[in-house]
């Protein structure tokens, strides 16, 4: 027999559009085709169109099939927060049957999901402090990159500051969902904008602190010129495409102005004949990029001939070695790279211990929305709770 | 890396490098007197068989037992077969004919025929560079590339290469080569 399909705490009738869309989303996300899926239940394909499109009721019995094939909960499909968002289709043009860059969707939309449905039930808005999309204009990419970087620095208020830590920047300043996350291979950054979470953006904890920047900067791009297109970043990516253009530019200028960099190598190499690779450590550590991407720079501004780089590489590189021996105790502690290793992040874990304090979710919920098993999701809740030492959950400093 | 009109040249590898050190404005002359150095170097021990390296060694130390010049000609215009399908191998021949019918001989004259041919060889491989670039590159790559690898082959000290070619009478040593500036204060000029 029929049921009508009661959610949450409204007691009010989720619509059959809503819950076909999420069964429909729920399917994709487990990689299933409708054939399988109506093999599976022993029903027709067109009952299964039917129901995704919301013109068949779904019976609860059903519902607990379905739930079980898309290893979720009927919960997970039916709570009101619950957010359904499938990225995937979205990179699948990009994807090109890449296991890696499919792994690194998931992850991205995993996390992203999670902290979006704990801020809803919460009652948490995030502050969207985005800039203006700034389309790509005729002409010259890398000028209207320049122009528009100096600009997003001119409103956030950096002047010729240098910035070391683009995630910090990207969350505080503009509000974006920046993770930090192991992949494997070569990826280097996604970036995905949906209306429902925002701007997202994966970055991958396996390259180096300066890659990372360079990475985030470089879909900070994305994100001003072609908002709505989703973007994997490879490493040594050769940009082909004008977007691709522009944001490797944008990238290079936000990060190292053209104006702050003239006046740091002249500082730098005040007095000598030579560009050393101690003088490509000392500014490529300032501006928080990598040695390459300094020289590069330079190049590009006539500061030194075009294949300095190339030249460095040839005779050997510039080593990690010498870096030590150049910056010694100067050299920053990698904060993200030892939590990249960890399931969620801090701001996942707080949402989900007061999520848990106000008993909006259980622990089977919870571990099932942060993809932990029980055993996970109790000893981040202990971590938490040490750190809350306070109401308002600051960590007890040591006497 | 850069996108130069090197990667296209139909030459070894190594002719390859140089041209690629001469459109890198910051390498010096000495660099590129290197590389050419090695470049030559490499060709020698590539295109000349060892066997005919012996053989002029042999012919131009042997005391000598005939009266005419033109005798010993022959004798290393016999050695042809030692170096078919080698240019460089012919062009030395080439060379050694000459200079024993100018009456060099011994040490002296080894070393004079060697030096001849590799100076050859350097302005036939000049003239391939330049007209490659000429076809291939813009004007002033071209005057640059032009005038960068003229003056690495100038500054080559071709005796001295002779001597090293032939001082080791054929035998395969690994190739020398140029010094790498690894040190924290080095770089490039500004």
């Amino acid at each position: 027999m029929d049921q009508k399909v009661m959610i949450g705490t409204t007691h009010d009738p989720m619509p059959l559009a809503e819950i076909g869309e999420r069964l429909r989303i729920a399917r994709e996300v487990a990689r299933l085709t409708q054939k399988d899926v109506a093999d599976a239940m022993s029903i027709a394909r067109t009952t299964l169109v039917a129901i995704e499109r919301g013109q068949r009721r779904v019976r609860i019995a059903e519902l607990q099939q379905f739930a079980k094939l898309y290893g979720t909960s009927v919960n997970a499909l039916l709570r009101q927060e619950a957010v359904h968002v499938d990225l995937a289709p979205r990179f699948r043009k990009l994807t090109d049957n890449n296991q890696v860059a499919a792994q690194a969707t998931a992850i991205l939309a995993d996390l992203a999901r999670a902290e979006v449905e704990l801020e809803n039930l919460l009652g948490v808005k995030r502050a969207r402090n985005y800039p203006a999309e700034r389309p790509i204009l005729p002409g010259d990419v890398r000028v209207q990159a320049e122009h528009d970087a100096a600009e997003l620095r001119q409103r956030c208020g950096l002047g010729q500051a240098p910035v070391h830590d683009i995630v910090t920047f990207l969350e505080m300043e503009l509000g974006v969902r920046v993770y930090v996350r192991r992949v494997d291979g070569n990826v280097s950054g996604l970036f995905v904008f949906d209306d429902v979470l925002g701007a997202c953006i994966l970055l991958n904890a396996n390259h180096p602190r300066a890659r990372r920047n360079q990475s985030g900067a470089h879909e900070l791009g994305h994100f001003i010129s072609v908002r709505r297109e989703p973007e994997i970043l490879h490493l040594s990516e050769l940009g082909n495409t004008r977007e691709e253009r522009y944001a490797t530019a944008f990238g290079i200028a936000f990060l190292t102005p053209a104006n702050a960099i003239k006046q740091k190598f002249g500082e730098v190499t005040a007095g000598s004949s030579q560009l050393t690779r101690r003088h490509v450590i000392v500014l490529a550590h300032y501006f928080g990029v990598s040695r390459e991407a300094i020289v590069r720079r330079l190049e590009d501004l006539s500061l030194t001939k075009k294949g300095s780089w190339d030249w460095f590489v040839a005779n050997g590189g510039i080593t990690d070695t010498q870096e030590r021996q150049v910056l010694g105790d100067l050299q920053l502690p990698d904060l993200y790279k030892g939590a990249a290793d960890r399931p969620t992040t801090l701001r996942l874990n707080l949402l989900a211990a007061e999520a848990y304090r106000r008993e909006l979710l259980s622990e089977g919920q919870l571990a099932q929305l942060l993809n932990l098993d029980r055993v996970e999701l109790r000893g981040m809740l202990q971590d938490v709770e040490m750190l809350e030492d306070e109401p308002d959950g600051a960590p007890k400093l040591p006497l | 890396m850069s996108d130069g009109p090197f990667r296209s040249l139909p030459l070894a590898r190594h002719w390859r490098e140089l041209a690629k050190l001469a459109e890198n404005g910051n390498y010096s002359r000495e660099d590129l007197a290197d590389a050419a150095f090695t470049a030559l170097e490499k060709t020698w021990r590539k295109d000349v068989p060892a066997a005919l390296v012996v053989a002029i060694h042999g012919l131009f130390l042997k005391p000598q037992h005939r009266l005419f010049a033109s005798d010993r000609v022959e004798e290393v215009e016999a050695l042809s077969d030692l170096a078919a399908g080698r240019p460089l191998g012919r062009l030395l021949i080439e060379h050694a004919a000459m200079v024993v019918q100018e009456g060099l001989s011994g040490e002296i004259g080894m070393i004079e025929a060697t030096q001849r041919t590799v100076e050859a060889w350097e302005a036939r491989t000049y003239r391939q560079i330049e007209e490659h670039y000429i076809r291939e590159a813009p004007p002033s790559l071209t005057r640059k590339v032009r005038e960068r690898v003229w003056n690495a082959l100038a500054d080559g000290d071709r005796r001295a290469l002779a001597r090293l070619l032939f001082s080791q009478q054929g035998r395969v040593k690994r190739p020398s080569h140029a010094r790498k500036h690894v040190g924290l204060d080095e770089g490039v000029a500004l």
